[in-house]
């Protein structure tokens, strides 16, 4: 289990991450989403090791990252902008890998070599973006990690191979207990792929839960009246409105509480009609964001 | 702060060495490692190809080649390794630890599971194994050349090696602190540069002390030994790699074989001090500092400072010199104060712009004005040492003791002696190694000295403008302000109360033989100069002057030194006062004390090329070459040697000329004739082969260049160069014809055409040609003609050869 309790990160006088607290459950995937300059990279970086905390801490399976290295012995992570050696091809990076990590498993990277029809012995500096990424991912999926940290997960990957990418990572969550935390803003790939997620904003987690709590945790309901009505006319006490849209004498409402409550509150106000419709995770994530 | 340092050292982020990362760096540098020992390994064997195809071009044997050019091989290879090994080293660095600086590389290898100063220490082992593998190249190509030859020289080639790689080493720590401290690239560059000068002021702390580093940065102030005054020399020696390599680029090319123990270990220490200090940078360094200027914006700012002075320091001769150059002004009118300072500004310009743009991106623009406010700091440091050194320079040099202040005195930096003056013919080196130990307590020289330097104080010492450089004062207004052929000494004079004054000041002729006459009376000195280096210390090669072999020469001198360690030291002082002093020799009567000096260069020309080719060998230098000329008492021996035992220490060594007087040394100067006869012999059949087939050939300028010394002191007749050339003597080309040797000399500036005096050359050079088919014993008690053959066409014979011949030559003086 990764645990991450108060961590906070600054850069001179910017608090890229402040009193940030995050669980993520051995075994599952883990989406992390937030807006431009929210501080996911930073957290992913935090969480690698590449930064220093400036506050909090962070454990994998009870070890701090602080206390050495070795502890990121697992963890592996694919940053956004990825490195390759100045020159080099997919086998010579995967003999870097495999020297800078003991678990490395040629075989497993040969079989998703060939699985992906990746070029290994092409200039990795002559691949399109996708292909690079796909690349580094098989290099990360081939070194075995117990945890691995994925920035910008299938960016430049196309459908096909962003499917069968999908598939593999699950398939190593299911078999071998992977943890994977993904850093993305694609909340298709989140709402297709993860367990949980948290989401950042500014700095700050602005929600954590399981993903199909995460969808629930917003009620987004249309609803109309005879005459024109204003806001007043939703509310009820305790009512958490996020948004009100109205148009004419239809209205649309994201109400910050559960579904049964909001609609059993509105039905006593003899709407015309009331409908409860589901949100996407895109929707929950502007409403929760905004 | 120390034990904040210490504090946030983490130990399980030290250090560690681990296999597969060390084989990965070394993957990494693969085609770079073997690309540079490729470069070496033919630039290695070019060195020794080249050679040999140039000698060859004369169908010289490979060995001849060898021995007559392996310093200079040794020497400009031993550079090239370095050049390429110190270049590969810092590139490699900079590439492995890309990690440092670019975010891309940062993610990947923080997120590995080593810390960085384990990263750092794998990839830096690596550099330097493929740094090794390019001096190994060498090595390597140098044995496939010399082991066929003589073992003994892998010796020398080893101890390149070792000098090489401990330079490499150097400039490698340089590389990797500069870059642990940095997370930008050219941060790490500008403080690598300034870790290069750092290196050197390190030295100078050791060697000089407080003075030296005082007067490095600003060079108003009198080091405690003397001013340089060659800016050249100057910027040569404050370069990195002069101190890396110092001992392969001083003096003479032909002595770079002598690489020193005390360069290596300086390297080796200074390069593991470095090492170290970065190691400990890289081990509390996080991620974080990947693209920053340092580990903090106060660091930095001060690493930046330190840096800008140090290469203040470095530029500020770089400028005077390329003002020199553009405006084409003497040494004297470049260190006119005006032009220093100009340069010296300029420099502040330069480092103060990049100061500044470095200081407003580590503070952000939006806090600039706390890095205004700091900009006048490090604007003002070098001016305020200036200023200090200034002030210091003209207390130290208004400081004259008084003479019943002075102890003694000694002689140092005695390479600015006139030789022929001061020390008799004693060559720098000699005079350096001779003169180390003596201490001359002389009141009458002492006297003199305090008053040539109070002369010096009170007409310069307030005069500021002048005075920029006190080299200036000691030598270029000096100069001015006496007679050019007075010759400039450097004393350093030992106060009563234990302090020294160095000061360089003009001696005349009188005090000049006081001088040497108190060198005489110094015991020191003269158990140095009256001893001969031992036999068994003596390892002759093959000798080229004359086709000596080494065997022949080693017997010589064997014979030479038991005659000579049986004369009393009486005796032994006027024998080397006989050898060097040119009031005493034989011909003083015929030829007055300058035409005799002349006549006695052009005999004894001195071949140093022999010591560097003895060293070569890998044994002690002592080489002895015979010099003989008209009359038995000209015949000369030369040691050249390493009587301590200094092998590496090149800038002194013994070197002396004596003459083989027949009275005192009869047994040698009869072995000297026998050996010469017997050579001759040989010598003479292949120039007559020679100069038949030259004969054959059209042109003036054919296969032939014989030049003829008719020596025939008797009758005070000197000729020279006569050129015979091809087939058609002609008249023309014969230069210059027996003249008195004094008129000649003294009409040296402007040699008139040769109309005086007739020569038959045709009839001279028939008779010449007659002579040498003849074989016969030469004797030098009557007038003879030196012969030395020129580069041409002799096969089996080094670039020049001497012979005699017993001739009767018309009388051309008549």
């Amino acid at each position: 289990m990764i645990n991450a309790t108060h961590v906070t990160k600054k850069f001179g006088d910017l608090t890229a991450l402040d009193d940030v607290g995050l669980t993520v459950e051995t075994g599952s995937i883990f989406g992390l989403v937030g807006s431009n300059g929210a501080g996911k990279s930073t957290f992913m970086r935090l969480l690698s090791g590449v930064y220093k905390l400036d506050g909090g801490s962070i454990s994998i399976d009870g070890r701090d990252i602080a206390e050495s290295p070795e502890v990121r012995k697992g963890l592996i992570y694919v940053p956004d902008e990825l490195y390759f050696i100045p020159n080099s091809n997919m086998d010579s990076m995967a003999r870097l890998c495999a020297n800078s990590r003991a678990q490395f498993d040629e075989n497993l990277y040969a079989k998703l070599a060939e699985k992906f029809d990746a070029s290994r012995k092409k200039p990795i500096r002559a691949m399109s973006k996708g292909m690079k990424r796909q690349a580094a991912l098989i290099l990360a999926i081939a070194s075995k990690p117990d945890v691995l940290l994925i920035d910008e997960t299938f960016d430049g990957l196309d459908v096909i191979k962003r499917h069968d990418m999908r598939e593999i990572l699950c398939e190593a969550v299911a078999d071998r207990g992977l943890t994977v935390i993904m850093a993305t803003h694609s909340m298709r790939e989140v709402d297709d792929m993860c367990d949980s997620i948290a989401m950042l904003h500014k700095g700050h987690i602005t929600l954590q839960s399981e993903l199909d709590e995460a969808k629930t945790s917003l009620c987004k309901v249309q609803i109309a009246f005879p005459d024109r009505f204003e806001k007043d006319a939703v509310t009820f006490d305790g009512a958490k409105i996020v948004d009100f849209t109205r148009d004419g004498t239809v209205a649309m409402v994201i109400y910050e509480n559960g579904r049964e409550e909001v609609e059993r509150q509105l039905r006593a106000k003899s709407p015309l009609l009331i409908n409860v419709l589901p949100l996407s995770l895109e929707e929950v994530f502007i409403y929760k964001n905004r | 702060m120390k034990m904040k340092l210490l504090k946030n050292v983490n130990k399980a982020y030290l250090p560690v060495f681990k296999k597969s990362l060390y084989f990965e760096g070394l993957r990494q540098l693969r085609i770079g490692g073997i690309v540079l020992a490729a470069l070496v390994a033919l630039g290695t064997a070019r060195e020794y190809l080249g050679n040999i195809s140039f000698r060859g071009e004369d169908d010289y044997p490979l060995r001849y080649c060898l021995t007559q050019t392996l310093p200079s091989v040794f020497s400009d290879t031993a550079w090239l390794v370095f050049f390429l090994c110190a270049l590969f080293a810092v590139i490699a660095a900079f590439l492995l630890t890309s990690f440092t600086r670019s975010a891309k590389a940062r993610d990947f290898y923080y997120a590995t599971p080593h810390s960085s100063g384990t990263l750092w220490l794998n990839f830096a082992a690596a550099c330097l194994t493929w740094t090794a593998a390019g001096v190994l190249a060498f090595f390597i190509v140098s044995c496939a050349f010399l082991m066929p030859f003589d073992p003994k020289l892998l010796g020398i080639c080893m101890m390149i090696a070792f000098n090489v790689l401990a330079a490499v080493f150097m400039v490698f720590a340089m590389a990797m602190l500069a870059i642990s401290i940095t997370g930008r690239l050219l941060n790490a560059i500008v403080n690598f540069v300034g870790f290069s000068v750092l290196s050197t002021l390190v030295k100078i702390a050791f060697s000089q002390g407080y003075n030296g580093i005082l007067s490095r940065f600003c060079f108003v102030v009198p080091s405690s030994e003397l001013c340089e005054y060659d800016p050249v020399h100057h910027i040569y020696r404050r370069f990195f790699f002069s101190d890396a390599l110092s001992e392969l680029n001083e003096s003479n090319p032909h002595f770079a074989i002598l690489a020193s123990w005390h360069s290596i270990g300086y390297c080796l220490l200074v390069g593991c001090v470095m090492l170290v200090a970065a190691a400990v940078f890289m081990s509390i360094r996080t991620g974080d500092a990947a693209g920053r200027p340092f580990v903090n914006g106060a660091a930095h700012i001060l690493s930046l400072t330190v840096d800008y002075l140090l290469i203040a320091d470095l530029l500020d001769y770089l400028v005077a010199v390329m003002i020199n150059y553009i405006s084409r002004y003497g040494f004297g009118n470049l260190f006119d104060g005006s032009s220093v300072i100009a340069a010296l500004t300029l420099a502040l310009i330069v480092f103060g712009g990049f100061w500044g743009m470095e200081l407003l991106l580590t503070f952000d623009v939006r806090h600039a004005h706390r890095a205004f406010k700091l900009m006048p700091v490090p604007v003002l440091i070098p001016f305020v040492v200036m200023l200090y050194g200034s002030l210091l320079y003209q207390a130290e040099f208004n400081t004259v003791p008084a003479a019943d202040e002075v102890e003694s005195f000694t002689l140092v930096r005695n390479d600015t002696l006139p030789e022929e003056l001061v020390m008799f013919r004693l060559r720098d080196t000699f005079g350096r190694w001779v003169t180390d130990e003596a201490d001359i307590r002389d009141r009458d020289i002492i006297d003199y000295a305090t008053t040539q330097i109070r002369e010096l104080s009170d007409k310069y010492g307030h005069e500021m403008e002048k005075a920029a450089t006190a080299s200036s004062i000691y030598t270029y207004d000096s100069l001015n302000s006496y007679d050019k052929s007075v010759p400039l000494i450097a004393l350093r004079l030992n106060l009563k109360n234990g302090g020294h004054i160095t000061r360089m000041i003009a001696f005349d002729s009188t005090h000049v033989k006081a001088l040497q006459n108190a060198l005489l009376s110094d015991s020191a000195f003269m158990k140095k100069f009256l001893t001969l280096p031992a036999a068994d210390a003596v390892n002759v090669r093959l000798e080229t002057t004359h086709g000596l072999t080494g065997e022949e020469t080693a017997a010589i001198y064997k014979s030479f030194l038991e005659e000579y360690n049986a004369l009393p030291d009486e005796k032994k002082l006027d024998i080397v006062r006989a050898s060097m002093d040119f009031d005493n020799y034989a011909e003083k009567d015929a030829f007055d004390e300058e035409a005799v000096t002349t006549a006695y260069e052009d005999v004894s020309a001195s071949d140093v090329s022999l010591i560097s080719r003895s060293k070569a060998a890998g044994t002690y230098g002592i080489v002895n070459s015979n010099y003989l000329a008209g009359g038995s008492d000209f015949i000369s021996i030369e040691i050249n040697g390493y009587p301590e035992g200094h092998l590496y220490e090149y800038e002194k060594w013994f070197d002396q000329v004596f003459t083989l007087s027949t009275d005192a040394f009869p047994q040698t100067a009869s072995l000297v004739v026998r050996t010469c006869n017997a050579k001759f012999d040989g010598a003479q059949s292949h120039f007559k082969e020679s100069a038949e087939n030259a004969n054959k050939t059209d042109g003036y300028y054919g296969a032939m260049d014989l030049s003829v010394h008719y020596l025939d002191r008797n009758r005070s007749l000197y000729v020279e160069y006569i050129y015979l050339t091809g087939s058609k003597l002609d008249e023309s080309l014969l230069n210059y014809p027996g003249k008195k040797a004094e008129e000649y000399y003294d009409e040296e500036e402007t040699r008139p055409e040769i109309t005086e005096i007739e020569v038959d050359s045709d009839a001279m050079a028939r008779q010449l040609f007659k002579d040498i088919q003849a074989t016969q014993t030469i004797d030098f008690t009557k007038p003879c003609c030196r012969v030395t053959w020129h580069n041409y066409g002799v096969k089996d014979f080094p670039e020049y050869m001497t012979f005699y011949a017993q001739t009767d030559f018309p009388d051309v003086a008549k």
